[in-house]
């Protein structure tokens, strides 16, 4: 697959672009409605960097990585959050249950130190 | 003064059977016993009965009086049209849907048990001739609401997000309802979908402007793959 990519936006992200099944497609679309044209490189194309200059795309990986840290991170928070309901909490007047709140707690903190 | 010539055969003189005539013939066609269609070529003028057209448009056109000539249009305010077969979605991380007519005024898409081989945020770009609209000019976001847990939400600018921040893949369905504004090709979208099973995702958003008549979209998995179900496109120009 290639990709006549039309338009970039300043930061370097696609902002027109057409997926073309042959390099001819795409070269055609480029001559018709300006841009370049590169090879899809697959992947999210969110954690691209278009550089029109140097008519390249990248895939910017550690953004990209540290974007499903924090994604998966955060969801994991919720999972846990939802987990202390009104009956957990009346149940940590007990030891066992103000010892299983403690360990949500603990759970959550590692989540939040991977934010 | 008339003359008469009776003959019972005129040939030409090379023997190709073609005989030029430089003067209109004229007659009341009462001995002609038949005129195969296939032999007729050219267009009926409006002016003698005809269409006065030379193409019939494309599928699902209709023939319409301008009030001074016929065309072939698309039908206007005859309800929804649903654009053929559906597409599946059991492949690739992206899906280009293309070949939407000009004039489309609100688009409704089925999702029929979309789903993922991983968890993923499903974009809905849409485009124009010159191309699909990426990072620019979107605002839209999603809330997914789980059976005994709490809300997830996401904002996105590229594209009309459905979230799936749970921990497998679930099949999405539901319908996106995306209606034009204006002129200017701003459209907005809403949205509201079961993922099988216990979960919902509600959304919406708008794109501000496409700069031109929507005529393709593409869903987008974000580098993930599509693994099951399909979509259906229903418009209304």
């Amino acid at each position: 697959m290639y990709i006549a990519i039309v338009e970039v936006t300043d930061n370097k992200k696609l902002a027109r672009y057409q997926p073309c099944k042959t390099e001819a497609d795409a070269i055609a679309h480029s001559e018709k409605y300006g841009g370049f044209v590169v090879k899809d490189i697959g992947g999210n194309s969110d954690f691209w960097i278009v550089d029109k200059d140097k008519k390249t795309i990248t895939q910017d990986t550690v953004t990209e990585n540290r974007a499903n840290v924090i994604k998966d991170a955060t969801a994991e928070i919720h999972r846990l959050e939802s987990t202390v309901t009104p009956r957990r909490i009346r149940e940590m007047t007990t030891a066992d249950g103000a010892k299983w709140v403690d360990n949500i707690e603990k759970l959550i903190a590692i989540e939040r130190a991977k934010l | 003064m008339a003359s008469k010539i009776k003959v019972d055969e005129i040939e030409t003189v090379d023997g190709s059977g073609n005989i030029t005539v430089n003067q209109p013939l004229s007659g009341s066609g009462a001995g002609l016993t038949s005129l195969p269609a296939g032999n007729l070529t050219g267009t009926v003028a409006l002016a003698n009965g005809g269409t006065g057209i030379t193409a019939v448009g494309t599928s699902g056109n209709i023939l319409t009086s301008t009030g001074s000539a016929w065309a072939s249009t698309a039908p206007a305010g005859g309800g929804f049209t649903l654009k053929g077969s559906p597409v599946a979605t059991t492949s690739g991380s992206n899906i280009d849907v293309s070949g939407f007519p000009a004039g489309i005024s609100m688009l409704v898409i089925g999702f029929m048990g979309v789903g993922f081989a991983a968890k993923a945020q499903l974009n809905v770009h849409m485009g124009t001739a010159s191309g699909l609209v990426d990072g620019s000019g979107y605002q839209g976001g999603s809330v997914q609401l789980r059976e005994s847990a709490n809300p997830d939400a996401v904002d996105s600018t590229s594209g009309f997000t459905i979230n799936e921040h749970h921990s497998s893949a679930a099949p999405i369905y539901g319908q996106m309802i995306i209606t034009r504004m204006n002129t200017s090709h701003a459209w907005t979208a809403s949205y509201s979908m079961y993922l099988h099973t216990y979960e919902n995702v509600v959304g919406g958003g708008y794109h501000s402007g496409l700069g031109g008549e929507f005529t393709q979209l593409r869903l987008r998995g974000g580098g993930n793959t599509f693994n099951a179900g399909s979509v259906n496109f229903a418009y209304l120009l």
